[in-house]
Parts: structure tokens; sequence; C-alpha cells
């Protein structure tokens, strides 16, 4: 039985049967770091993903570096009509290209404001996701932040011996529970408690069914 | 937050449970939309095997009990919740080629 667990909290569904034979395509990748003149003349029928370098950081946020860059990015996504199966990333870093990022990810604040800018700016441009193109990671910021930008998430997936079945991603998990401690205590007992307080209370008395067989004690 | 001053307060264990069922609430409606649109060939599968809880939140007390009752499959949580996750990204790690059909894109 395959039990592959990607993110934080994710709920696995295995079953053995031989459904879901995946298959391994191949996928083809293009970076693009030119304007948007040429972006015409990509052939985007023949590419499964397209990603635009590079993105910068400016203090903790992904950013844009200019309006030239956003156009691109505009064309690129325009692409999708196309190839609808297209993918198109935005790239942070480059040779060079990533000089605070050390500093950057190293805290949890950073990490969380970049994470945030991340989903901003995929929304905003509707593109497919992050390529950290970061030279080069320390090995612990790097494996945190991969972390940090899954965290928050739950995931159902079901997974048949070969591979996934089905799949879907809530954006409801342990943090959720905090926040909802927290507002709990805010509104109903007009008490300010912090992140940890609450994470404290979820860890320790924490539970969603009211008839179990051990019910902790009050705190 | 009145006054500013700390205080303390007693919470019960049926208080947090009130409190977090509404976001439990979403991640159930999650897993039954999941298996709603589940193909049917793996539904007898499911049936049996049953729906593996892991990561963190798979402490939260009573949550077997609630999943057993709402979706009535066989549910199991891990032994080390906490850390199967991180587990799992080793041996997908160490192995990759094997679980490539469960690695997203």
């Amino acid at each position: 039985m395959i039990k592959i667990l990607l993110l934080p909290f994710i709920l696995v569904i295995c079953t053995h049967s031989l459904y879901a034979q995946q298959k391994n395509e191949l996928r083809i990748i293009a970076y693009y770091s030119a304007g948007p003149e040429k972006v015409q003349t990509i052939k985007a029928e023949k590419l499964t993903h397209i990603i635009f370098s590079f993105c910068h950081l400016k203090d903790n946020r992904l950013m844009v570096d200019s309006k030239r860059d956003s156009t691109t990015i505009q064309d690129l996504v325009q692409l999708k009509k196309r190839n609808p199966n297209l993918k198109v990333i935005l790239s942070l870093g480059g040779w060079g290209g990533c000089e605070t990022c050390s500093p950057v990810f190293s805290s949890a604040n950073g990490r969380n404001e970049f994470s945030e800018s991340v989903l901003q700016l995929n929304q905003y441009f509707e593109t497919d996701g992050i390529d950290l193109d970061w030279e080069y990671p320390s090995i612990e910021g790097f494996l945190k932040l991969i972390v940090d930008i899954g965290g928050g998430i739950t995931e159902v997936v079901i997974i048949s011996l070969s591979g996934v079945a089905a799949f879907q991603s809530l954006k409801v998990a342990g943090d959720s529970f905090d926040e909802a401690i927290r507002d709990y205590f805010r509104r109903e007992h007009n008490l300010l408690i912090g992140i940890r307080t609450a994470e404290q209370v979820k860890k320790t008395i924490g539970g969603v069914y009211h008839e179990i067989d051990n019910v902790p004690d009050p705190i | 937050m009145e006054e500013g001053i700390p205080v303390s307060k007693k919470i019960s264990y049926s208080e947090i449970v009130n409190v977090l069922s509404k976001p439990f609430d979403e991640i159930e409606a999650g897993i039954i939309h999941t298996l709603q649109h589940c193909p049917p060939e793996l539904a007898a599968d499911i049936y049996g095997s049953g729906l593996y809880l892991t990561g963190g939140g798979a402490l939260l007390h009573g949550i077997k009990e609630r999943l057993e009752k709402s979706i009535s499959l066989p549910v199991h949580i891990d032994d080390y919740a906490l850390l199967s996750v991180s587990k799992g990204i080793l041996a997908a790690l160490r192995n990759p080629k094997q679980f490539q059909g469960v690695l997203m894109n």
C-alpha cells in the first residue's frame, strides 16, 4: 500500500486498485527572459511550462520589477489560449538575483510575507506557481520555505496503486483552527490571546466531536 | 481587553468542540466532495480500506469518531501523525521514481 504524504495535514485515502495508470508524460519547460515583443514567437503548443524570469524580492515580498515585465507576464498568460494545458510560472532570483533571499527566508515573518505575496501575484496574473531560483540556499532555510508555502492547506487525495485518482486542496487547516479559537476568545470571553496560546489550547483540548471516551480536562 | 490586566479563564473541552466544528465542517465537506468525484471502480476498495488521516490535525480529539459517524468508513490515524508527513516526503525523495505517480507538477 502506498501512502505518500506531501503537505501538512493530508488526508490520504488509500486503495488497492489498479486504476489510474498515470502516464509519466514528458514536460517541456522553457525559461523566458525577453520582453513582450517576442512572446508571440514562442511555440506555445510544444511546451508544457513557461517560466518567466526573473522576479525579485522587494523587502520581504515577491515583486515584478517593471511595467514592461508585467506586460510580458500578461502576454505569456495569453498564450494559454493557444495551449490550454500550458502552465506559466513566475521565477524568483536567478544568478545574483537573490541576494537578500537568505536573510528574508530565515525569519518566519519573512517567509509568511513572501508566501502571501506569491499567492497574490499568482492570483493577479492568473499564473500557476513559483519557481525558486535561489542561488544558493542555506539548506535549512530552503526546506522551511517549502513547508511554509504548503502550510495552512488540507489536501484530500485518493491514491491508488499507481497514482492520484482524485484530489482536492482546501484552505482550512491547523492555522484556521487557531484563528477560530482566537476569535472565540475575543468574542465570547472578551480576551485577547496570542497565536501560540491558541495553538496550545488546540493541542491540549482541541477536538471536533462531543462523545469521546477520554474527554480531556479543562485548562 | 477592557482593562489590559492579564487574566486567566478555564476552558472546557465542549466549548472548544463547538468552536472548531465550523472549520472542520469544511474539511468534512471536502472529503465528501472528493469521494463523490471518486471513480466508481475505486469506491469498493475505499469501502474496505477506509480513510487515513495524517498530519498534526489528525491528533484533534474525536476526529476519528466524528468522521466514522459522518462518512461511515473505517478511519485510521497514524501513531506518529505529527511526523508522518515528513516521513512520507523522506520516503518519496529516497525513491522518486517509484513515487512519481503521486507527485504533483
